[in-house]
This record gives C-alpha cells, structure tokens and sequence, in this order.
C-alpha cells in the first residue's frame, strides 16, 4: 500500500493501509500468507537491503506472490526482545541464543512448499549439522553436544556503567578459563 | 495527570471511507466465491496463496480518482 511504485506499492497514507488493514481483520480474511511481508520483512527490506534485492523480491511481495516465514527460537521469549538472553561468545566473534532443538522450520518449509528444504533433502531428512558446533570441545567440558553454549547469565548495565560491566565480564572469562583448565564441569564454551 | 487525556474522535479522509467501500466490496465478492468464512477463524495453518495473489493484483482506486470523486 505504502511503497514505492518503483517496488511496485502505490505509495498511498499509511491511514488508507491502516483501512485495509482492518476491513481484512474484520472480515477473518486469510492473510497471512502475505501479513508478515507486508508488516514485517518487507519494511525491513525496503529500508536495510541493496538495491537488487529490493528489485528482486518487494514486486514478487506486492503481487502477493511470495511469503516470509520468521522463525523465533528463543524459549520462553517469543517476539519479547526484552526476555530474550542471547548472549555473545567469550571469543566476541559469536552470538548464540538458547536454540529449540525442535523448533520445526523444516516441517512449515515443507507445509508451505510441499517439499523439503534443499540442505535437508541433502541430509536425508536431518537437520543440516550446526555450522559453528566446536569438536574436541565436547569432552573437554563433559557437555556432549553442547559445545557452543554462551554464556546466559543476563546482561544488566547498572550504576558504573559499561566499565563495571566489562570488568565483570573479564572476571568471569578469567574464572571461566580456570575452570577449563582444571577440566572443571561447570566450564561454560 | 490523566485528567489531561483526551481522545478526539477522528473522522479519517473521504480517500480512506471510499477505499474502505472498495475493500469491503472486494471481501464481499471473496466470500461470495467461497474463498473464506467470516464467521470462522483462521487455522494456524490456513493458507490462501491465491487469495493472496488476487489481493496483489488488486488496483484499489487510485488516490487522484478518488479525490475527483470527493473534492468536485
């Protein structure tokens, strides 16, 4: 409604989007094939993607013809930013959230498309292996498969600012490294 | 200080009441077609791709058209 033509949008108010909008809510239309581009991934696009991408896929969203899946996998969060406790790796080049091991992506891919993701068809029927899993880790901190675990203690910025807090996150990378080297369990990777 | 809120009723531009017609005609002719049930929710996995291709093909009157209806 709101874009521009160039992406193929009619460049209306976002009063007249909010109309449809509602007309469509009211009415227990089936939107969600489209919902989540039009509210969601589309803005995203229009504002952060280059220009071929914006090209490629905002026309396909504005006929209707495609539609974005989002995936949330963090538990007890779900789109609430603020409960979400991702936390950076010590080696602060990784993020990692607390991951669904069962979070079905694989099977709405397949709903959606009537066959199987391409790395998961190359995988018979398994999930692709994690790409950031650390081997020789594993036995190191007696966790199997749980290598990657981050830190998950949440992040609060109290008084003292950002230096308290890095002082803080230095003394745990300290004790955390003596644990390692002690092959104590409670060693976090 | 909520004795300091107040909420004026809006009357939203003759452009959005006319698109609001035209919205409702659209819906009007999909449920006519049997597309979907307004009295009945959508399912988690209710999926309407070729509702979702007509409402893209959709040209709702243009905002200039809409203006000669209303502003003669």
């Amino acid at each position: 409604m709101t874009w521009p033509k160039k992406y193929g949008g009619h460049e209306r108010s976002f009063l007249e989007r909010y109309v449809v909008t509602e007309e469509m809510r009211v009415a227990n239309a089936p939107t969600r094939r489209f919902f989540v581009a039009d509210r969601q991934s589309g803005p995203v696009l229009l504002k952060y993607a280059p220009e071929h991408i914006k090209m490629d896929i905002l026309p396909r969203i504005c006929r209707g013809e495609v539609c974005f899946a989002i995936g949330m996998s963090e538990p007890n969060s779900g789109s609430d930013l603020f409960a979400a406790k991702t936390a950076r790796h010590q080696d602060r080049r990784r993020l990692s959230d607390q991951r669904h091991q069962d979070l079905d992506l694989v099977g709405a891919y397949r709903r959606l498309h009537d066959r199987d993701l391409p790395d998961v068809a190359a995988h018979q029927g398994k999930p692709p292996p994690r790409p950031d899993a650390v081997s020789g880790q594993d036995e190191a901190a007696g966790h199997p498969g749980e290598s990657d675990r981050p830190d998950h203690r949440p992040v609060r910025i109290q008084r003292g600012g950002v230096h308290r807090l890095l002082r803080a996150r230095r003394s745990r990378a300290r004790r955390n490294r003596r644990r390692l080297e002690a092959g104590d369990l409670r060693a976090r990777l | 200080m909520t004795a300091a809120l107040r909420f004026d009723p809006i009357r939203l531009p003759p452009e959005c009441e006319q698109l609001r017609k035209e919205v409702r005609a659209f819906l009007a002719d999909e449920i006519a077609a049997g597309t979907f049930d307004p009295h009945k929710p959508n399912r988690e996995d209710t999926d309407a791709p070729e509702f979702s291709r007509r409402v893209g093909a959709t040209r709702l009157a243009r905002h200039d058209l809409a203006e000669e209806i209303w502003r003669p």
